[in-house]
């Protein structure tokens, strides 16, 4: 793998499509319809959650500047780093298999019918594969580029709001429908490629533009926040779950020159910006996995390009043999063990670092 | 070369062998045959499903001189079978192209299928794959093939046609378009009923006539409104957007035109009793002071009130109508529930209604 640097610049795009590619991916998996037309507030709940992890990840990250979470494990829980680490990346390996998993289910049933499922999953991890090869410079760089689809994405967005009825999400709901937080399991799930990304190579841009890095996070969760609220608005309560995929469905519902022959336009754009993303995030997953384990094993880095050949591999033996009923069987289990215990081994860290600079005074 | 650059020189290649693998569906246009048209019928319980498949000479939408049109611009196919799903396969097994139904523009339901297992047949549909969610849906006086084998003297693909005709602005008086994503969304959250424009087949001018609606509690045809009802329905729904209005005084009729209408929905309590208020605002443009009437501002404040009269008698008709049919197309129910009215559902049919109009004249016709 390339030898490489990244700034804030180019970490910053990669944080944003990675929160936005998780938060459209498993929209379904968050906000179902025993949460209400409400579920926007999940999404507020977790940003908030998110606020505090991130000010806990720059307090590592002033202390122990250009340290990654594996070494800041290995160094600060002693033999529970050990076993936390790799427990940590067997997390991160599974939510981006899932990740590419939706994804190219996604490609499968909507644009390519008749293309064999596994010829489109190994198409996926080609890219993401030399994508992650060249290293988390060139991915920064991408995503930078592919930040000019954000726009896009929010003008989508706003066009879809003319569909929405306004009496499915009247305000009423919020204080007579309190369910939804008892669906704490859900409240971390969108965000937890942020806390992710930041733990694993954000700590410059922590340490010297978290003012962006928050107000990044703050523009996702409202786009997010919008997107379903939206969604909720179009199809109601009780029609949000008729849909596998129900971000691509609201964008199937924005009438752009209806009259002509072309209907789907908002929807073919949306599915080739949350492709683009979702390339982008897993790729920067397996970079995540590569060099953590990199790290914690202490390979060289010509080595690590196996590790991350490994990788891959696995991951689409993973894809190719996953049945349909597997993924859904797994996926919510695993996006909630994910989420949880990335942020409750950042915690750890965070406490575990505390102590030792309150026995230092 | 190193190892390395030959291994990502192999990675790339394979990538580019696997872009290929879009060729699985590629199916060449000649040969595709492109539903625009679906009718769904029941008939002695099976389900009859038409649809109408444009040959590719007719499918460009603008007439030109370049343009070689045949006659006849589609060609109707009709199958019969216990359910939908079946009805597709044999279509498949009738059309000699491959039938792509991801581009129906229109939909149109017989009142039987209506009056049954509407909502199972749709959400097949909205289960196809690329089938668009905007798609119109309409309902037949009758017979939903009759429609889709009627050929009118257009160049132009009658799907087409219909779709535009339904969406323009001036059209929305008497015939309101409504998608298929939000006949589902409706029926599924119960909120507000759906509803279905009437299509039927104008013979005498070989065309076809968009007017009328067909109300709907759940996913059950309750009800039928006809032209006029149905205009009254949009200015609740506040849906008319440009209109032609007339009213009667002293057996002379007085026209507007351009009336548009914006509709508020209100819960008020009156003593210890709740009711429904609509307020209507409306404005127009007066064609022409007919003979008889003198050009004065009294006469002006007479046409107001008359015409404030008339729509709130109107109104008040139309909403003893969709309560009588216990049908809720605008969300009456829903404002009730916001107002805190815990068994919205069962008082909606009986709760009392007021209706507040405002008429006021925008300008006056250049005309005039």
């Amino acid at each position: 793998m390339q030898r490489t640097h990244l700034t804030s610049k180019l970490f910053i795009p990669s944080l944003l499509l990675s929160l936005l590619t998780f938060g459209f991916s498993f929209h379904r998996f968050v906000v179902n319809r025993s949460i209400g037309v409400n579920a926007y507030l999940i999404i507020l709940l977790g940003f908030l959650i998110t606020i505090a992890v991130l000010f806990m990840i720059k307090s590592l990250a002033v202390k122990y500047p250009d340290q990654s979470i594996i070494i800041l494990g290995n160094k600060l829980l002693g033999p529970f780093g050990r076993i936390g680490t790799p427990v940590w990346l067997a997390a991160v390996f599974l939510l981006a298999a899932l990740l590419a998993r939706r994804v190219t289910d996604e490609v499968s049933t909507v644009i390519l019918f008749r293309t064999p499922g596994l010829v489109s999953a190994l198409a996926f991890l080609l890219i993401v594969g030399y994508m992650a090869l060249l290293g988390e410079e060139a991915l920064g760089r991408l995503a930078s580029v592919l930040m000019a689809m954000v726009p896009v994405l929010l003008l989508l967005l706003m066009m879809s709001f003319r569909q929405v009825t306004f009496i499915n999400i009247h305000p009423v709901s919020i204080y007579r429908n309190l369910g939804y937080l008892r669906r704490w399991e859900l409240w971390l799930i969108v965000f937890t490629p942020v806390w992710i990304l930041s733990s694993f190579n954000g700590n410059e841009s922590l340490r010297n533009s978290f003012k962006t890095v928050v107000l990044t996070i703050t523009g996702g969760a409202l786009i997010l926040g919008a997107a379903s609220l939206a969604i909720a608005g179009a199809f109601g309560p009780r029609g949000m779950d008729r849909y596998e995929w129900p971000v691509m469905s609201l964008f199937n519902i924005i009438e752009f020159a209806p009259s002509y022959f072309f209907q789907n336009f908002a929807t073919t754009a949306f599915f080739f910006i949350l492709l683009a993303f979702s390339l982008v995030t897993v790729a920067a997953f397996l970079i995540v996995l590569a060099k953590g384990l990199n790290e914690f094993l202490g390979l060289t880095n010509r080595q690590a390009k196996f590790t991350l050949l490994l990788i891959m591999i696995g991951l689409a033996i993973l894809l190719v043999t996953a049945t349909q009923i597997n993924f859904k069987q797994t996926a919510n289990p695993i996006l909630i063990a994910g989420s949880f215990y990335t942020f409750g081994y950042i915690l750890l860290i965070w406490l575990s670092s505390y102590f030792q600079r309150s026995d230092r005074k | 070369m190193s190892l390395s650059k030959y291994g990502r020189l192999g990675c790339i290649c394979l990538l580019l062998v696997l872009s290929l693998s879009g060729c699985w569906d590629i199916i060449p246009v000649e040969d595709r045959a492109l539903v625009m048209v679906m009718g769904l019928d029941r008939d002695d319980g099976n389900v009859r499903l038409s649809v109408q498949v444009p040959t590719i000479k007719n499918l460009i939408q603008t007439a030109s001189t370049f343009t070689d049109r045949q006659k006849p611009t589609f060609k109707p196919f009709v199958v019969e079978s216990p359910s939908l799903p079946e009805d597709i396969q044999q279509l498949e097994d009738r059309i000699f192209q491959s039938m792509i139904i991801g581009t129906i523009k229109i939909i149109i339901i017989s009142p039987r299928i209506a009056a049954g297992d509407l909502l199972d047949n749709l959400t097949i549909l909205l289960r196809q794959p690329m089938v668009s969610f905007q798609t119109m849906l309409l309902c037949a006086d009758n017979r939903a093939d009759a429609i889709v084998q009627f050929e009118a003297p257009f160049d132009i693909q009658p799907g087409l046609i219909i779709g535009k005709q339904q969406l323009s602005a001036l059209k929305m008086a008497r015939s309101f378009p409504i998608r298929l994503w939000d006949f589902v969304a409706r029926v599924d959250n119960g909120i507000t009923d759906p509803f279905l424009p009437i299509i039927k087949v104008d013979s005498e001018n070989k065309s076809y006539l968009l007017q009328g609606i067909k109300v709907f509690r759940r996913d059950k045809l309750v009800g039928t409104l006809d032209p006029e009802d149905s205009y009254l329905l949009g200015i609740l729904m506040n849906k008319v957007e440009e209109s032609y209005k007339k009213i009667n005084i002293a057996d002379k009729q007085i026209g507007f035109v351009k009336t548009r209408y914006r509709s508020k929905i209100r819960i008020v309590k009156h003593q210890h009793q709740n009711r429904l208020l609509i307020e209507v605002n409306t404005q127009g443009r007066l064609i022409q002071i007919p003979k008889g009437f003198p050009n004065r501002v009294k006469i002006y404040q007479l046409f107001k009130t008359a015409m404030e009269r008339q729509i709130k008698r109107e109104i008040l008709s139309i909403v003893k109508k969709l309560q009588r049919l216990n049908s809720d197309p605008v969300g009456f129910r829903k404002h009730m529930e916001v107002a805190g009215i815990k068994n919205w559902r069962e008082v909606y049919p009986n709760i009392p209604v007021d209706v507040k109009v405002h008429f006021k004249f925008h300008s006056l016709s250049p005309a005039f």
